[in-house]
């Protein structure tokens, strides 16, 4: 089914936060941020820049009345820095004027001194150091010790993957709207309203009750408006509190760029035991995490970084070790995969050199030890219903892996300049957050006396269509068309207490939530319709908007249940909670059932690379994925794309890059460059995979956010086969994204540096 | 008093006294409300902004794509803006609505950019082929990203409009609205426009004084210009007075709005196109002559011009986005001094000739003796750059342009360089060649070319220029790349020229060498 939400995007009438009609006597805020990267603030002077024309207000720490902190998983973070810098696009002093251009050409004129210290940006500098976010994470099973002495190959390495902006197209964006007795309302660009609500409370010492967050939709998220859309909403709620009149705060890009974290780079160490026909036995890794100057949600991904380190295959022996590394660059946050990805981009790393070591293919091995049912992961959780083998299989199946392995060589053995490289990349993504208590959603359901149906939840539309699904859930359960119901805004007046729209729940969560809430409805309804019918509920249903009796229409249409409902008396509103069962985790032990399922999948990526340039081109992604059973192809399907497209740019030309100074230097779009339609492989195949099952989600559905992500790691694999072929004899780091520069400098890398 | 600007918004007359250099963009969301144009990077880079822009050349409009954030609003003065409220129709064009059946909208805020790109290229193409379509949203940017949607319904509409295309009709906005693609107040637009041309010179002849004339060719007495970039800095003669602030000439725009976007609206800013006669590509004698105005796309789809370098296409195509292409002159790609020029390398290797000067003072200087250091160039206080004029090219003459950046389309380049190449029985008679981000000036190989002329084209011959080319270049580590990538690049782009001509003659697969970057102790060479 269509997304019938797009009609406006495609018309251009969506509205996003900087589309809004503001009230007249709206005010503009920018923020004036750090230049250096870690210091002590000895001066900072305001004078110049509160005597600029058109400028209301300068707010620094000093005018804030509650709490000067923002961190959500640990209090780290301040909102304004008080006499200490940390990063470069610290946010230090907000200027309030009459437009935004006015509040910059202001902020220029604001003078800081700061007494610079030592910066670190490396994630392996900061563990010299001794400068950490929290205590090392451990995730074990068996004993790596004594397994490695049993394996007939051990080998050893290292791994390194980069960064990446979140980019979305619409940057940070928030309106704070003043109304009577002291309260607020934020609207806002963010994955996480009640974040917003509780922070801005705590920021201006006020009661929760008296902050009103909404968000009607996002262009773009990803993760990196999870946490990090949460200080600009504040700071607007922090002017538009002392001010009284409507602030609006809308980062231009080069602030955006500059002033938020982005996906965390890691640097690990890895050993792996294996037998010699590639059966992986042991394996011991090390991830170092550069997690930026505070914690924002760094634990939360290393975590998963942990628990994602094996990926799809069954190792019985596992030491995982992660550190979160501070250094003095923006905090890094989440980001589709949130750090899954780097965990799996390690093993596959080590399982290229184990296949190099012994003479096989990857995928030899990669199939040898794929998760099969039963088996335990790490953290303990067993596999339920897996589904690895089967994408795995269908996927060597339907597109011919032994063809596609013959072409590229005979492709290789005729051409000598361009090379063609293929990799497989099979995929295992566990849902749900693993902090257990997040995996909670309400839903509020009204049925008008039209007929029309209004849902609100605490999901957040970013593009991936959950408004959508909302609206065919209730549709389904009433057996009403979708246009009948309409997805309201997130509104933390109308559910409360919501967790932020991410880990790829938003769907299955509040979808639940709807379904119960709209099941309850639907009883009701019934037992109505049995009085006005004289008929037994059990014989009743409702289809295609007309309740049927004994399988036969009556003359009750849904317009005409839904009015003669409201003149009895019937309540036609309910609100629902969902807890997803069974999820638990331990954090002490790192052993429970943090995740309610997996989703698994295979894709097959070849490569084409141009070795007197170093150029490349993605030729084809095929994939066979675990959509579980979908309730809306074109939603996922193209949920599948993006993900997988934004792991192909993550890999490949995606490079941040800081100075030794921890300044961004890929600060503007015309520096750091995505996928662009040029860039889309020619040909893309996506399969379902078929006879998925999955009772723990909505209509047997599977989430889709993240886990495509992680088949663009496959990309890689392939573009450093084809850069083998070429030079056959030389030995690459594993080291990505594999930008042009890195490709050309590895394929006519210096003679003493191979092997 | 500001001179008024008028144009069709729409189908709408707009009339503003804003400052000429507002943006576009700020003037359709700010002053008009019209949303759906997004602001995304304000650098041209990301598309959320497009608008179309129709220009009257007296019988019909020629309609384009520009970046509304990087359009100063004086420049719409006299013509018809497209935004994507002036695409829309009763109910979904079939493009909007392959978009939404193949999943090529996610979240919705690059989509707008999209559709007005299509729009754009739509009405200007030629013919309708999918992969001109594609190009023509390069300069648009879908984050979430739904390209594989948005190439499927590209290729679905270019099918639907290729089987029914109306050939009978003569005017491409009515052929488009038969097919349900463009609103139907496009027919009245023609009428409209002309009427407002001429209600535009009695209003602007009314206020004369402070409205300045087009000239044929000449820059008005009195005002003396000196480029920098696409920003036309004038600087009054020294007895005229001294101004307090220099007066910025703008020509398209492309990179004084991303260098000062903020800066300009406060400044005194005059536009180019206020008094440039419009741009000419024309043929004189043994030389094709440019006047410096040119967009790139001028070249792109002169005829003329595409006759005498058919390879111009291909390689404009590396040139930024279709709707910079629009907007960036061939003489603010010089004049900007920039190292990585793709259009200054270009006409490097054509050993173009520029002339510049002020009043009925001009001069003409080889392109190649125009960069005198790190954004500085050999021009005199008060000169601008008329224009460019190159040789024919010969007949057997082999051109060939390489560029390499991050990413394939709308990136700067790493290194990109030029080769014009005549051989005579396999001897190298003829040959110039250029190197872009390979020192603090787009540089002329001279030692490179002085060895390779009269020598035979091999392996030999070319590994030996790419040491000679080593030692004439001075990279530098920047976001581009490290020196020593620049340098690896710069060799393996000039064995690129070489063997698109001659594979044959060149085997680098003999020399083990050839890989090994450090033997010999000199690195690659």
């Amino acid at each position: 089914m269509k997304n019938q939400d797009s009609i406006r995007h495609v018309r251009g009438e969506s509205l996003f936060l900087d589309d809004f009609s503001v009230p007249e006597g709206t005010l503009y805020a920018v923020v004036f941020a750090s230049p250096e990267s870690h210091g002590i603030i000895r001066g900072l002077d305001i004078t110049g820049a509160l005597a600029h024309k058109g400028v209301k207000a300068i707010f620094t720490y000093k005018d804030i009345p509650g709490v000067n902190q923002i961190g959500g998983i640990i209090k780290d973070e301040e909102l304004l820095a008080v006499d200490k810098v940390e990063f470069t696009g610290q946010p230090v002093a907000l200027v309030i004027a009459e437009s935004a251009e006015c509040a910059r050409e202001a902020r220029n004129k604001i003078k800081i001194n700061i007494e610079k210290l030592e910066a670190i940006t490396e994630a392996r500098d900061a563990f010299a150091k001794g400068s950490f976010i929290t205590s090392p994470q451990i995730f074990a099973c068996g004993d790596t010790e004594e397994a490695f002495t049993k394996c007939d190959v051990v080998i050893e390495g290292t791994a390194e993957s980069g960064g990446q902006e979140h980019l979305y197209l619409e940057t940070q964006a928030a309106l704070a709207l003043p109304a009577e007795g002291g309260n607020l309302k934020i609207i806002s660009s963010t994955q996480n309203p009640t974040a917003i609500q509780r922070i801005t409370a705590d920021v201006l010492g006020i009661s929760y009750n008296k902050i009103e967050s909404e968000v009607l939709r996002l262009g773009g998220g990803f993760g990196g408006k999870e946490d990090q859309a949460t200080p600009w909403a504040v700071l607007a709620g922090l002017a538009c509190y002392h001010l009284r009149k409507p602030v609006k705060l809308v980062l231009n890009r080069h602030d955006d760029m500059y002033m938020t974290g982005k996906r965390h780079p890691y640097s690990s160490d890895y050993k792996l035991g294996f037998s010699k026909e590639g059966k992986l036995i042991a394996y011991e890794v090390s991830f170092y995490q550069n997690s930026g100057a505070a914690a924002d949600l760094s634990t939360a991904i290393l975590e998963r970084s942990l628990s994602h380190c094996t990926n799809t295959y069954f190792i019985p022996n596992v030491k995982a070790t992660g550190y979160c590394c501070k250094t003095n660059l923006p905090p890094n946050t989440a980001f589709r995969g949130f750090g899954g990805p780097q965990g799996m981009f390690v093993l596959e790393s080590a399982i290229h050199k184990a296949a190099k070591r012994l003479g096989l293919e990857p995928h030899v091995i990669q199939s040898l030890n794929l998760l099969k049912e039963g088996d335990a992961f790490p953290y303990g959780q067993k596999t339920e219903n897996c589904n690895a083998g089967k994408c795995w299989s269908r996927a060597v199946e339907k597109y011919n892996l032994q063809h596609i392995a013959e072409e590229v060589s005979s492709y290789n053995n005729t051409n000598k300049l361009y090379k063609k490289g293929y990799a497989v990349m099979p995929i295992c993504f566990g849902i749900s957050f693993t902090q257990t208590a997040l995996n909670q959603a309400g839903a509020l359901v009204h049925i008008y006396t039209d007929g029309s149906v209004s849902i609100s939840t605490g999901a957040v539309e970013m593009g991936q269509g959950v408004n959508m699904k909302l609206r065919q859930v209730a549709a389904e359960i009433f057996s009403i068309n979708a246009d009948l119901v309409k997805s309201e805004t997130t509104n933390t007046t109308r559910v409360a207490n919501t967790s932020a729209t991410a880990a790829s729940t938003g769907a299955d969560l509040n979808g639940k939530a709807v379904e119960q809430a709209c099941r309850n409805l639907y009883s009701r309804l019934m037992i109505f319709a049995s009085q006005q019918l004289s008929a037994e509920v059990s014989s009743l249903e409702l289809k295609d908007e007309r309740i049927y009796s004994a399988g036969k229409p009556t003359e009750l249409t849904w317009s005409e249940l839904i009015t003669r409902a409201y003149w009895s008396r019937i309540d036609m509103t309910s609100h629902e909670y969902y807890a997803a069962p069974g999820v638990f985790f331990d954090r002490v032990t790192g052993k429970g059932n943090p995740f309610a399922y997996h989703v698994y999948g295979t894709a097959i990526i070849e490569a084409l690379v141009d070795c007197l340039r170093g150029t490349y081109k993605i030729e084809s992604v095929k994939m066979i994925h675990d959509f579980g059973s979908s309730f809306n192809n074109v939603i996922d399907k193209s949920q599948a794309e993006g993900a997988l497209m934004q792991g192909l740019g993550w890999m490949t030309m995606e490079e941040i890059v800081y100075n030794s100074e921890g300044r961004l230097i890929t600060n503007s779009l015309s520096a750091y460059k995505v996928p662009d339609i040029n860039f889309t492989p020619d040909e893309i195949d996506i399969e379902f995979l078929s006879d998925s099952v999955n009772p723990q989600s909505i209509f047997n559905s599977k989430a889709i956010g993240e886990p495509p992500l992680m088949y663009g790691i496959g990309a890689y694999f392939a573009i450093r086969n084809a850069m083998q072929a070429y030079r056959p004899e030389a030995d690459f780091d594993y080291t990505a994204p594999i930008a042009p520069e890195r490709a050309l400098l590895n394929l006519y890398k210096k003679a003493e540096a191979l092997k | 008093m500001r001179k008024i600007i008028r144009f069709i918004l729409n189908d709408e007359i707009v009339e503003t006294q804003a400052h000429p250099a507002l943006t576009l963009l700020d003037f359709i969301r700010k002053q008009k409300h019209l949303t759906g144009t997004k602001e995304g990077c304000r650098e041209g880079d990301c598309g959320a902004c497009s608008v179309i822009l129709g220009e009257s050349n007296g019988s019909y409009i020629r309609y384009k794509a520009v970046n509304s954030c990087l359009f100063p609003i004086g420049d719409a003065d006299g013509k018809h803006v497209v935004t994507i409220e002036g695409i829309n129709i009763d109910g979904l064009t079939p493009f909007q609505q392959a978009l939404l059946n193949e999943g090529g909208t996610q979240c919705g805020f690059c989509t707008p950019g999209f559709v007005v790109s299509f729009a754009a290229y739509l009405l200007s193409a030629d013919k309708f082929i999918y992969a001109d379509a594609i190009d023509s949203m390069t300069g648009n940017l879908c984050r979430c990203t739904g390209h594989t949607g948005i190439r499927r319904s590209a290729e679905i509409v270019i099918d639907y409009i290729n089987r029914n295309w109306d050939k009978t009709t003569f005017h491409r906005a009515e052929s488009l609205i038969n097919l349900n693609l463009l609103p139907s107040y496009f027919t009245a637009v023609p009428d409209k426009l002309s009427k407002l041309i001429i209600e535009n010179e009695e209003i602007c002849a009314e206020e004369k004084k402070s409205c300045l004339q087009r000239e044929n060719d000449i820059i008005k007495p009195g005002i003396a210009l000196a480029e920098s970039g696409d920003m036309l800095v004038a600087e009054r003669p020294n007895n005229f007075f001294q101004p307090k602030e220099e007066l910025f000439w703008i020509s398209g725009g492309t990179d004084i709005f991303v260098q000062k976007g903020d800066e300009l609206i406060h400044r005194d800013v005059n536009l180019l196109s206020s008094v440039l006669a419009e741009p000419v590509i024309t043929i004189d004698g043994s030389a094709c002559k440019i006047s410096a105005n040119t967009t790139v796309a001028d070249l792109e789809n002169s005829s003329l011009f595409n006759q005498i370098l058919p390879q111009f296409r291909e390689i404009a195509r590396l040139f930024g986005s279709q709707q910079i292409r629009n907007r960036a002159t061939i003489g603010g790609n010089i004049n900007n001094a920039s190292p990585i020029g793709d259009m200054t390398i270009f006409f490097l290797a054509m050993n173009a000739k520029i002339i510049l000067g002020t009043g009925n003072k001009w001069r003409e200087l080889l392109l190649k003796e125009y960069f005198k250091g790190y954004k500085t160039l050999d021009r005199n206080p008060g000169e601008i750059m008329k224009s460019l004029f190159f040789r024919l090219p010969h007949k057997r003459a082999k051109i060939s342009f390489e560029k390499v950046c991050r990413r394939t389309y709308l990136d700067i380049a790493s290194v990109n360089s030029a080769m014009y190449l005549l051989t005579d029985n396999d001897i190298i008679s003829t040959i110039h060649l250029s190197s872009g981000g390979t020192g603090p000036v787009p540089m002329y190989l001279k030692s490179t070319c002085e060895y390779l002329t009269g020598k035979a084209v091999s392996y030999n011959t070319i590994k030996e220029a790419a040491r000679i080319a080593d030692g004439e270049i001075s990279p530098i580590s920047d976001i581009r790349g490290s020196a020593e990538y620049k340098r690896l690049l710069l060799r393996q782009l000039l064995f690129a020229h070489f063997l698109k001509f001659f594979p044959e003659k060149i085997n680098t697969f003999k020399d083990k060498n050839f890989y090994h970057r450090d033997t010999e102790n000199t690195e690659i060479f």
